[in-house]
């Protein structure tokens, strides 16, 4: 039954699920929605940026006023949260004036059906941002190439609903090198 | 046990992703620890003292105390490796010096591309280059 629940996710909502059971084991109880939207968006930039594409094609994600946001995320939350894998428990943070949603497992998942390649690589990612904090986060999605091409056109205010544009992302030079050679 | 790209492991039991068989083998470690410890595994080259024309790094055993002879890292030879092979401690029992980093580095970087193996994958190598990139202070 579990199987076949897996095989009807989306990758979206098995991404979302894998970075919630990684948080879990590295023992951080939940996520922010704005973590899971920055962690997300910083997947899809790393994906481009050393194996040539994105790790989810047609995750999109649009600018808002603290940086990237994805209505698809917003969706695979929704979905997720039906289907009883995951729940949101909101709190009152001091000094900020939204409640923060904490997504967080609600049962164990069973396996995901990412490649040994895709885990590990997003084991190696996960590993050095989910620890960071949220203006550490912020401030690493807002250094990639889409993000700057963004604020830089923007003169100083704002422009929610931008999409963005994952095309500026450029892939690593050694990663281009290696399959110059080997052509 | 923590380790990172560059690490030298010793393994009681090494065992070899295309044959099956188990040796007792020194290994470098081609990625860190955190992304394969929920694999239980690690990614590493084996190290031999076979010296071999194609595909190797010397590792000099006057700069490595672990090396009783001079050895070398083959990148033709990729395996995810069973944790569970790992000698007893102290691990890692040494670490590549920085020349000898840069060399591994440019030959693993062909290998990548050249030899199909378990790290022709393209997110294994995404990350292969990654993380050594990250060792080498080459990114941040």
């Amino acid at each position: 039954m579990a199987c076949d629940t897996i095989k009807l996710m989306n990758q979206i909502e098995k991404l979302i699920l894998f970075i919630l059971d990684r948080a879990k084991k590295m023992g951080i109880n939940d996520l922010s929605r704005f973590q899971l939207f920055k962690i997300s968006y910083l997947i899809q930039v790393e994906s481009i940026k050393y194996t040539g594409a994105p790790f989810i094609s047609g995750l999109g994600f649009t600018r808002d006023e603290n940086g990237p946001i994805s209505t698809d995320i917003y969706t695979g939350v929704d979905s997720l949260v039906r289907e009883g894998y995951i729940h949101i428990e909101t709190s009152k943070t001091e000094g900020y004036e939204y409640r923060r949603c904490g997504h967080s497992l609600s049962k164990e998942i069973p396996d995901l059906g990412f490649s040994t390649g895709e885990t590990v690589f997003l084991d190696g990612l996960l590993s050095e941002i989910l620890c960071l904090s949220q203006r550490k986060l912020k401030a690493y999605a807002y250094n990639t190439e889409p993000m700057i091409d963004i604020t830089s056109r923007e003169g100083g205010s704002v422009i929610k609903g931008v999409s963005i544009d994952f095309s500026k992302v450029l892939v690593d030079p050694d990663i281009v090198d290696t399959y110059a050679d080997a052509i | 046990m923590s380790f990172v790209v560059g690490d030298i492991l010793w393994f009681k039991e090494y065992t070899f992703t295309d044959t099956g068989e188990s040796l007792a083998h020194f290994g470098l470690a081609l990625l860190p620890e955190t992304a394969t410890r929920y694999q239980g595994s690690i990614l590493c080259c084996v190290i031999t003292s076979s010296e071999s024309r194609f595909w190797t790094v010397p590792l000099d055993h006057a700069n490595y105390s672990c090396f009783s002879r001079k050895s070398f890292a083959c990148l033709n030879r990729k395996d995810l490796v069973s944790m569970r092979g790992l000698g007893s401690d102290p691990q890692p029992r040494g670490r590549l010096i920085k020349n000898d980093l840069d060399e591994v580095y440019k030959l693993l970087k062909k290998s990548l591309y050249c030899i199909n193996d378990i790290a022709s994958d393209r997110f294994m190598k995404g990350a292969i280059i990654r993380h050594w990139k990250k060792e080498l202070g080459l990114i941040s």
